[in-house]
């Protein structure tokens, strides 16, 4: 990965033009919200990868980045639209340049523009990780585990994994599925073929003994046994007959079809009647409760759904749709329902006895249906389809419970019974049949091995059908059984690793209070648990007993681990957007230590609209020397603002001749109050604490004015204790110097005359005011050094005051007397 | 949200965890050799993780009979 040296911000989003030196540090960014920052994430994340993510993630209907990344003025003109970022490649020991418009996002220009540069770009648009905002910190740790997995091996780039393991069950679950309907398939050819050979099993040895019985009549040598391609007919010839001389219906094989239909119908098997009788129970129960027939109604619509995503566009509105996030989603809706799959498993687990019944059902009504004319008329037949579909649709019914009602009334009520008219028919089919003439004995032996063979041949091709299936079940479940077995036993290893880092650090970070802290990762079939130690007492869920900040700093633990393990030495640059906002100040500390201690070689980018926060990285060198900026305010014309002494005396100069005297006022008072507060901390002013952290001008600047007086009061005395007069003489100077100054300033009359307080600022008029702001303009730069412009600040910051310095050296005051 | 381009290459995780899944594979004797090295290809060679593709890897017959 790379650290990012510089970055020049041209055009885009709130910004119109700005250049950020980072060097290659940490950095950070802090501003009141709206003032810019994320524009500078954006930017950011824009130059590496060509995308934004909040111009193209969730609840961005209708945004583009062609459209909505330039400056809002700008949005005609996306070639002007541009980010130039400068960075380094520590594992390549060189710098590149991107250059990338918002007219062309995906053909970025790079210097030098070479295999290996061109490699690290890729690796980054790979990794948009590296930039973290807090809702997404938020997402490893409070997500179902369902989501964290995918969140999680979305970071670790494991997605693939889980891919490969929705295919495996997916094709698992198809296979059993068409098992299922091979076997209802066998069923209704066994019950169709023992309707004609009689009995209630299928036996070799009875059915070689039927069939040898007619082939004897027909004399034709007897089987010996019958093997998967015996035929029944083997030496029958086949007798051209007259229509209309010779019965085409075998009267005994009706008989014999009407008989087994009826005996299944009349004298029901105990089991059956049991089966029915709970599935009802379960049915009636299932349609008092709406909720959960919409779920089931919904999972049904979703797996219809979920087969039929093929299209790039839905087929109700033809909105584009990215086909892998909406399968995600649907499979996630699916796994949600846990309750409506509950239900459905209780269902089939009594149900199989009354399915097995209703095919074999079904199976003898398409026998007699079978027969045609003359035995069956054709209004009859459609009579007894109606019938069949009626059994279909209750067996469907009772797999999927799309319609309670209907399927327990059929169950309860109609079972027995085709639709209206159906007794009618069936007593017109049986006068039909019993009026049949008798054939010979030649003719029922040849008409019974015909159809026995028919039905043979149907019963061996669904068996066929059930191994091929069968087989076929087996196999995916054992492959998708290995799959997850191995995998989980890898991501096992990984996750186990990331626990130990993320226990760590955050041991680390709550090390007062929580020093035997452990986080546990526990991943299964596609999902990750997480649970964490809550002060001995057990592990529990994230949110479950620990606070919104020890939630966000568990987040960012996380988040560290999971990239220190994927990306391991590469892990060189990050940007946290205003994250950790609701961890307290003693454990920001502590971050910042982490941050130090494990992440050394790391350039991370922070932005904040909290200046405590940015004041904590400042202390404990997080950040150091001018790695930050400052935001004061936002404009549509000039972008963020900066609290940049050009940039504010020109804001006044402005205000000013425009006769903004109350314009002027308020920026003067605001710039002071920020450049007091520095001051204050730089100089170890003593100011009044204020609980609220709010402090105005009044609170600030005298008291600045104050310590500044008494360190040049004590920089002259340890000059003179160390007999250099040299700087006696110079201190002088600046003692009287600074006098003249604050007495133009008047800062120390604030109290006394309340008509050239700051407060009544506004209400000058602008050539009163003029001098005012000359005056303070003057005043700091009492605090600056006239060389390199910083401000002067006491070392050390904490403990006996030792001297008074610049950022380039050029003056130093020493404090320390003597010995 | 942060999304990953689709086109991402597997990482050395994924590689371990499909090495781990062949090894596991192969040492089932009940299931086919051919299956085994036809897996063994398509996650580790040619990085095919479609469902079609995984199919076909499982059931190289005529998938229709």
């Amino acid at each position: 990965m790379i650290q990012v040296i510089s970055i020049t911000i041209e055009n885009f989003r709130g910004i119109k033009r700005l250049k950020l030196d980072l060097g290659g540090k940490n950095f950070a960014i802090c501003g009141p919200n709206g003032t810019g920052k994320s524009g500078i994430v954006d930017a950011i994340e824009f130059a590496l990868t060509g995308s934004v993510t909040r111009l193209t993630g969730q609840g961005t209907s209708g945004i583009s980045i062609k459209e909505h990344a330039p400056h809002v003025d700008g949005r005609k003109q996306p070639r002007r639209s541009r980010v130039i970022l400068e960075a380094s490649i520590p594992s390549l020991k060189k710098s590149i340049t991107i250059e990338r418009n918002v007219y062309t996002p995906s053909a970025p220009a790079i210097r030098p523009d070479d295999d290996t540069t061109r490699a690290v770009l890729e690796e980054l648009e790979r990794h948009p990780e590296f930039a973290l905002s807090r809702r997404e910190i938020l997402r490893y740790v409070l997500t179902p585990p369902g989501e964290r997995s995918k969140e999680v091996q979305t970071l670790l780039r494991l997605d693939q994994i889980e891919k490969v393991r929705q295919s495996l069950l997916k094709i698992a679950n198809s296979c059993t599925a068409e098992l299922r309907t091979a076997e209802a398939g066998v069923t209704a050819a066994k019950t169709q073929l023992l309707a004609v050979i009689g009995g209630a099993e299928l036996r070799p040895e009875a059915l070689l003994n039927t069939v040898n019985a007619r082939r004897s009549v027909l004399r034709l040598v007897p089987l010996t046994e019958i093997k998967r391609d015996t035929s029944l007919k083997a030496g029958m010839i086949d007798i051209k007959k007259d229509p209309e001389a010779r019965p085409t219906v075998s009267k005994a094989r009706a008989i014999a079809d009407l008989t087994a239909l009826d005996g299944f119908l009349q004298a029901e098997d105990p089991a059956v009647t049991i089966g029915r009788k709970e599935v009802a129970v379960k049915l009636t129960s299932l349609s008092q409760k709406p909720e959960l027939l919409r779920s089931l109604r919904q999972q049904e619509f979703l797996k219809s759904g979920l087969d039929l995503l093929d299209e790039a566009l839905c087929p109700f509105c033809d909105t584009a749709w990215d086909l892998g996030e909406l399968r995600e989603v649907i499979a996630r809706k699916l796994s949600a329902a846990k309750e409506a799959n509950d239900v459905r498993q209780a269902v089939l687990a009594v149900a199989a006895p009354v399915i097995d019944f209703l095919t074999k059902i079904s199976a003898l009504i398409k026998n007699l249906a079978a027969f045609g004319e003359p035995v069956v008329l054709k209004p009859e037949i459609a009579i007894l389809n109606r019938w069949t579909s009626s059994l279909e649709s209750a067996t469907s019914g009772i797999r999927t419970l799309s319609n309670p009602v209907a399927t327990r009334q059929m169950l309860i009520e109609s079972w027995n019974r085709g639709p209206d008219g159906t007794d009618r028919v069936m007593e017109d089919i049986r006068a039909r049949v019993n009026a049949l003439p008798d054939l010979s004995k030649e003719d029922e032996a040849r008409e019974f091995l015909t159809v026995c063979q028919e039905r043979l041949e149907r019963y061996r091709s669904a068996r066929r059908t059930q191994e091929l299936w069968k087989g076929r079940a087996e196999i995916a479940q054992k492959v998708l059984s290995h799959y997850s077995e191995s995998t989980t036993a890898v991501l096992t290893g990984v996750y186990k690793s990331v626990e130990q880092d993320f226990s760590r650090y955050y041991r680390f970070i709550n090390r007062e209070d929580e020093d035997a802290f452990e986080g546990k990762l526990t991943p299964s079939l596609g999902k990750l648990g997480f649970d964490v130690d809550f002060y001995g007492r057990g592990f529990f869920p994230p949110g479950a007993y620990h606070s919104e900040g020890h939630q966000d700093g568990m987040g960012l633990c996380l988040y560290l681990a999971l990239m220190k393990h994927t990306l391991g030495e590469g892990f060189t640059f990050a940007v946290l957007d205003d994250v950790l906002m609701s961890v307290d100040a003693g454990h920001r500390r502590e971050v910042c230590g982490l941050l130090k201690l494990e992440f050394p070689n790391t350039q991370f980018i922070f932005t904040t609209h909290d200046p405590i926060w940015l004041h904590h990285m400042m202390t404990e060198q997080v950040i150091k020397g001018k790695s930050s900026i400052r935001f004061r305010k936002w404009t549509i014309d000039d972008g963020p603002m900066l609290w940049t002494e050009t940039e504010v005396w020109e804001e006044i100069a402005h205000d000013l001749d425009s006769d903004d005297v109350s314009g002027a006022a308020g920026t003067l008072r605001r710039f002071l109050e920020f450049i007091s507060a520095q001051l204050a901390d730089k100089l170890r002013a003593n100011v009044e604490f204020h609980a609220d952290a709010q402090y105005d001008l009044g609170d600030l600047l005298p008291r600045v004015a104050a310590i500044w007086r008494e360190l040049l009061n004590r920089a002259e005395g340890v000059a003179k204790a160390w007999g250099k007069q040299d700087e006696v003489t110079a201190i002088k100077q600046r003692q009287d110097d600074f006098t003249a100054k604050l007495a133009r300033s008047q800062v120390e009359q604030w109290a006394i005359n309340k008509s050239i307080h700051y407060n009544e600022w506004g209400t000058f008029k602008k050539q009163d005011f003029t001098p005012v702001v000359a005056a303070f303009k003057e005043l700091l730069a009492s605090f600056q050094c006239p060389t390199c412009g910083g401000y002067f600040y006491v070392t050390p910051q904490k403990g006996s005051r030792e001297s008074v310095r610049c950022d380039c050296s050029a003056v130093t005051l020493n404090l320390k007397e003597p010995s | 949200m942060i999304k990953r381009p689709a086109s991402a290459p597997k990482s050395s995780i994924i590689d371990s965890a499909f090495k781990a899944f062949s090894e596991h594979l192969s040492q089932d004797a009940s299931i086919d050799r051919g299956l085994v090295e036809r897996m063994r290809a398509l996650l580790l060679e040619e990085q095919d993780y479609s469902a079609e593709a995984i199919r076909n890897a499982l059931f190289p017959e005529n998938l229709e009979s």
